[in-house]
């Protein structure tokens, strides 16, 4: 897991490699340490995750703008920080 | 994403081409990103199961083709007469044949989906799946099944046996759901001592990009079944092909509904998925209903052996279900989850799906005789409460188990059938 700044207010989160339910969990580890507004990138290559990372996101009230391949078996989920 | 594959569809349609129609309208539907249903995936499981069981004279389990695996790598290291002998090939064998069936289809449909891809793990990751996989090893021969010929299959069979190892997974699942949590407190803190918030780390699209492992096209999928279905044929027989096509069905299902019998008890009282969890449980139950009705059937009327899959009960399927519980949720994947994981390229569940295979023959010759001298008899529930009642006590306790898993989500505020999908 690696998960540090790509520039002002954007912040990477590499979860490849893990199942579930790490992608969740570590993704509200990671944002709760963001400021509102802040974005976060989650690279994720565990195929449920690219539902179940926004639907706990998005229940915690955050905003979750995309998500994208970025190649076979890999996704990247974005979201904004809010609250 | 969903509102542009509408468009795409419509466009294809209004054109005219019919090909490109089924390509996208339906393959396009079924093998997205988007998963099916738990719901419809147990329904699913609940028909096969029961064609399965006209096919087989038994309901579809796992184990017995992982001990026929297993000890067939004994039989090649000389260690044999420890582990016992294998009965028949694991192209005759009629576990095994729906287990390699499981496996291609799970490998069909991730290929399909554009899900497949060698994914390594941490060296934790490796560890708890190996120490996962053979907890479930060991839980089997206690509870006399796994998640399927313990569990949901033994239920669908009108074994008592199926509810013991039930409780005994809740707990289990609860226990390596408190584990998981330690576990993902101490690596995420480890990762922050390392390079958290660095300011311009590296971009994470370009280690992506090199990470993207060569994988096979559809094409080699669906060779890999034709061949492993003629070779089933020419080894076993018409029927074991048959069983073969049958788990190569519940392979897709499992991996399109992205059917989790660990995150269903592991996040059953509380974890960060406990939606899903609340609606694969909706999925199982309603699985076993529509296969105890198959099963009751057949039973009734003589077409299977009423006996057939009643097992032991008592304590000790409790216990097992505890371990094999326990062992799913840090593994991350029950006995097909281990399956249809690895399948999808997870070098995890394959580390899992190893030590359980290698481990099996040896806890069973080891621990097996013993299991077997505290066990209880079986307990068929049509002797206990006549047919109709066995039956009601199945749809009751099913339809009271999916409302209660709900009701578990609903009280923290989660809604199971409440999320948005993308």
């Amino acid at each position: 897991m690696k998960f540090f700044s790509k520039g002002k207010g954007v912040y990477v989160l590499d979860v490849t490699g893990y199942t579930c339910p790490y992608p969740v969990i570590y993704t509200r580890k990671a944002l709760s340490r963001l400021k509102p507004g802040e974005r976060l990138e989650v690279i994720t290559d565990n195929p449920p995750s690219c539902e179940n990372v926004p639907n706990a996101v998005r229940r915690d009230g955050h905003e979750v703008v995309g998500v994208e391949s970025v190649g076979r078996g890999v996704w990247r989920i974005l979201i904004v920080k809010r609250g | 994403m969903i509102m542009f594959r509408v468009k795409t569809v419509a466009r294809t349609v209004a054109r005219g081409r019919f090909l490109a129609y089924v390509r996208e309208g339906i393959a396009g539907r079924l093998f997205s990103r988007r998963g099916w249903p738990e719901v419809i995936g147990g329904l699913l499981l609940g028909l096969v199961n029961i064609l399965y069981f006209v096919l087989a004279g038994k309901p579809f389990s796992i184990y017995t083709g992982f001990l026929n695996w297993g000890r067939h790598v004994y039989e090649l290291l000389g260690l044999g007469w420890l582990a016992g002998a294998p009965r028949a090939s694991p192209l005759a064998e009629k576990t095994s044949v729906g287990d390699i069936g499981l496996l291609l289809g799970a490998l069909l449909a991730a290929v399909a989906a554009g899900e497949f891809r060698l994914r390594r793990t941490s060296r934790e990751g490796y560890f708890d799946a190996i120490l996962g996989g053979l907890l479930m090893a060991l839980g089997v021969v206690l509870a006399f099944g796994c998640n399927w010929g313990g569990f949901f299959s033994a239920i669908t069979a009108l074994s008592l046996h199926g509810y013991a190892m039930m409780a005994g997974l809740v707990v289990g699942g609860y226990l390596g759901l408190r584990y998981v949590v330690w576990r993902s407190e101490r690596l995420f803190e480890k990762a922050l001592e390392g390079e958290l918030l660095l300011e311009g780390g590296s971009g994470a699209g370009e280690v992506v990009g090199e990470r993207v492992a060569s994988v096979p096209g559809p094409l080699v999928a669906v060779v890999l079944a034709l061949l492993a279905l003629a070779a089933v044929a020419r080894v076993g027989g018409p029927v074991y092909a048959a069983l073969l096509l049958l788990g190569v069905v519940v392979g897709v299902v499992l991996q399109r509904a992205r059917f989790c019998f660990a995150t269903a008890f592991r996040d059953l009282l509380g974890g960060a998925e406990q939606a899903r969890a609340a609606r694969l449980q909706a999925g199982i139950a309603l699985g076993i209903v529509v296969g105890a009705t198959g099963a009751a059937a057949l039973k009734y009327t003589g077409v299977v052996d009423p006996l057939a899959y009643v097992k032991p009960v008592g304590p000790l399927n409790i216990l097992g279900g505890v371990l094999f519980g326990f062992g799913m949720a840090i593994a991350g994947g029950c006995a097909s989850g281990s399956l249809w994981k690895a399948a999808e390229g997870n070098t995890g569940l394959l580390a899992a799906l190893a030590a359980a295979v290698l481990s099996y023959p040896m806890f069973r010759s080891l621990v097996g005789p013993l299991a077997r001298e505290y066990a209880s008899t079986g307990v068929f529930l049509p002797d206990l409460l006549g047919w109709a009642g066995a039956l009601a006590l199945v749809y009751a306790s099913m339809l009271g188990w999916a409302l209660f898993s709900a009701y578990l989500a609903y009280r923290r505020g989660v809604d199971p059938w409440g999320e948005e999908s993308w």
